[in-house]
């Protein structure tokens, strides 16, 4: 267990107490006291074997493997100081949820998903079966669960008004997995007796710092190794990818976002899409806004960096293909910029690759889909699967 | 009349059983039964039972007959048929402090029920600007007018919040407005259901100085009413209610002007002895039929309780306020 992964998880701890300011000066002495023990933490105590797992890129999620199970900590990726919630996953316990610690007893046998992007976190580590309920079940393109939907085995739990609290019951599970926006409360599903844990893939900065979350899944049905494996095999592979296309002798400025009345919405430097586009071997046109989620900004003031940009990446929905005629349709504008004109626009249509479900733990391919596009020498003949440039069918 | 009563009580009873035996999902009628009275169900049906629909439908039956019983009082006070919880503002008030609450950044002041507080404040804000204006000016449009753009102004600020608001909260609060009875669970029930009962029997007291006030302020002075006191208990009884009712279900809509006027009709009468009490379980049916409806049983997905109450409400009211001209069943 490397020194430096306690470290920075006993300064965590400290700075997660409101008294910050009043005990640093404290903890900084109590850090330097404990270096070389680091039983001094109440919850390794506790446990007395307990051993915190190396989590590499994830902004917000904690493991520490304990004699019969695990303690999972979540914390707000975008500001780890918020704390959703510590969960012990027990292999003797009984699950409980509410008050100050919930317990889930593990392994679980069924699921409920309060996001479609969390069902390959479950599916590639082959945990099948196991999702008994999903929102947004039309969403869901993972064939496997399709079936399940449609033979009854998978409910909806949750749909445009919400969740269906007599469905969630239905579906019968031993865990919620949900996510927490804004001050979601969960206290009345908890009150039925559904322990819920908070899974903020979605809020992670980085396309591996999402895929890390399958760790949390691996944790619940008791097979963290398998996640752990395979966590490790998409990270060496994207960071491969990453090698090479820092080889590029040429990095292109790349946008993203779409034009909507008179703004342009895009997603801030700190966003995973940016990070995509830096590791991709380009730079972010939007270096300069920061913001994690999307930002919107005013069409004519970034004008000129949209037209100058060399390429454009955006997500549509289509059910037909997308071409670059259809950009023109929806805003006769987008003409004026010279990724338009040198036909350089590259889509995922949502409609047909599961960018919203695999993409999330497919970061590796997200990414070589992006060289291919920004650097065809670096992977020639790549084969697309979620990124793709568009079809030029017009002319300037 | 007792039979009326009796019919509004059966009404109120067989909407209050279909609510319970119909849900998103099959529970089978003898299944449902044993739930409620105890025998053997299985424990997934008895939960789906008591700890979902019976709630639900017992929030339905109080939140819309609380909002009526504050619709009936509004329009006695002000002496005004088109008075209401949703028409002079209160649920404005309340949705602006929910607004603050939910997108402001203000964070959880009071703990779990900030907004219920809140809602609580911003209801009864409105009523005293509201009944301040009243007071000064006696003609009715006067009051109307004020609270109408009191609405306007509230949504503004709302709408103000909303244009900065992040993505997630401003879901939250959009799903809100759309109102609905789903948002009490077994544990929220004593928070919500204690001060809509206590409001509604506290407006039992009122019932007497309230039909002296029918004729008019001076009126009710001759008659040894102190009419600043009954203004006062109004207003905290309406705001209570409101406050409560909305932070809790969102701005429901038109229950609570509707149904004190379906009252009036059906008993064609203006004594509060017998409006107040129909007034209530006239609300407890429309509020249990609108839920019902929104909810769409055995369907995918329900629609909005603000959208049933519209479309049910709005029309209702047009048809009784030309009615009522007719037949002096208005105040």
């Amino acid at each position: 267990m490397p020194m430096l992964s306690y470290l920075t998880l006993y300064v965590d701890r400290l700075l997660s107490m409101r008294f910050v300011s009043a005990f640093l000066f404290f903890g900084l002495v109590l850090i330097f006291a404990s270096c070389g023990e680091p039983g001094a933490d109440p919850a390794f105590r506790a446990e007395g074997k307990a051993e915190a797992m190396p989590v590499h890129h994830s902004e917000g999620l904690r493991i520490e493997k304990t004699r019969d199970g695990f303690l999972v900590e979540v914390r707000n990726p975008r500001d780890t100081a918020e704390i959703y919630g510590t969960y012990r996953l027990s292999r003797t316990k009984k699950s409980s949820a509410g008050g100050d610690e919930t317990v889930i007893r593990i392994p679980v046998q069924r699921a409920a998903l309060n996001s479609t992007t969390f069902v390959p976190f479950f599916e590639k580590i082959d945990a099948h079966g196991v999702i008994t309920g999903v929102s947004y079940a039309s969403r869901v393109t993972n064939e496997r669960v399709k079936a399940q939907i449609d033979a009854g085995e998978t409910l909806e739990i949750a749909g445009g008004d919400g969740i269906d609290t007599e469905r969630l019951l239905m579906s019968a599970p031993d865990v919620l997995m949900a996510y927490m926006y804004n001050a979601s409360d969960f206290s009345k599903i908890e009150d039925l007796g559904i322990p819920v844990i908070m899974n903020m893939e979605y809020a992670e900065s980085t396309p591996l710092g999402r895929a890390e979350w399958v760790k949390l899944a691996g944790c619940l049905i008791d097979r963290y190794d398998d996640a752990e494996e395979l966590f490790e095999v998409i990270s060496r592979t994207y960071g491969n990818l990453h090698d090479l296309a820092r080889e590029a002798d040429y990095y292109p400025v790349v946008f993203s976002g779409s034009k909507y009345e008179s703004k342009w919405f895009t997603p801030g430097n700190r966003s995973f899409v940016a990070q995509y586009i830096r590791d991709a071997g380009a730079r972010y046109a939007f270096q300069h806004v920061d913001g994690q989620s999307n930002v919107e900004l005013d069409f004519e003031s970034v004008l000129s960096t949209l037209v100058k940009a060399d390429f454009w990446g955006l997500i549509v929905s289509d059910n037909n293909e997308f071409k670059l005629s259809s950009l023109i349709r929806m805003e006769p504008q987008y003409a004026l910029f010279n990724s338009f004109k040198k036909g350089q626009v590259f889509v995922c249509n949502t409609a047909k690759s599961d960018y919203f479900g695999d993409a999330v733990l497919e970061p590796h391919i997200v990414l070589s889909d992006l060289i291919g596009i920004l650097h065809p020498d670096l992977l020639p003949g790549h084969d697309f699967t979620y990124f793709r440039p568009v079809v030029v069918d017009v002319t300037s | 009349m007792r039979i009326r009563f009796a019919a509004i009580a059966l009404l109120a009873g067989l909407l209050f059983f279909l609510s319970i035996f119909l849900g998103s999902v099959y529970v089978s009628p003898a299944e449902v039964w044993q739930s409620l009275t105890g025998g053997e169900a299985p424990l997934l049906s008895q939960k789906i039972v008591t700890a979902v629909r019976l709630p639900r439908a017992l929030t339905a039956a109080l939140g819309g007959g609380g909002l009526a019983v504050a619709g009936l009082l509004m329009q006695t006070l002000f002496r005004n048929p088109l008075a209401g919880p949703s028409v002079l503002g209160l649920s404005s008030g309340a949705s602006l402090a929910v607004a603050v609450t939910a997108m402001g950044g203000t964070g959880l002041v009071f703990g779990y029920y900030t907004q219920t507080i809140a809602a609580v404040i911003g209801s009864t804000a409105v009523l005293l600007i509201i009944l301040a204006v009243a007071r000064r000016f006696a003609d009715v449009t006067v009051v109307l007018i004020v609270g109408l753009m009191l609405s306007f102004f509230t949504s503004a600020v709302v709408g103000l919040l909303q244009s900065v608001a992040d993505e997630s909260s401003l879901k939250a609060f959009v799903y809100w407005g759309f109102g609905s009875f789903a948002g009490v669970g077994t544990a929220q029930m004593p928070v919500f259901a204690g001060p809509v009962i206590a409001g509604i029997l506290l407006s039992a007291l009122l019932i007497k100085p309230l039909n002296a006030l029918l004729p008019g302020e001076m009126h009710a002075k001759s008659m040894g009413v102190n009419t600043g006191r009954l203004r006062l208990a109004v207003m905290g009884i309406t705001g209570m209610v409101t406050g409560v009712v909305t932070a809790f279900c969102g701005p429901v809509a038109f229950i609570g002007l509707a149904a004190p006027h379906f009252a009036r009709m059906t008993f064609g009468s203006v004594n509060h002895g017998i409006i107040l009490p129909a007034s209530l379980g006239i609300g407890a049916v429309l509020g249990l039929l609108c839920d019902l409806i929104a909810r769409r049983p055995f369907a995918d997905t329900g629609i909005p309780l603000n959208t049933v109450c519209a479309f049910m409400g709005a029309p209702v009211v047009i048809y009784l306020i030309f009615a009522g001209r007719r037949k002096k069943w208005l105040i």
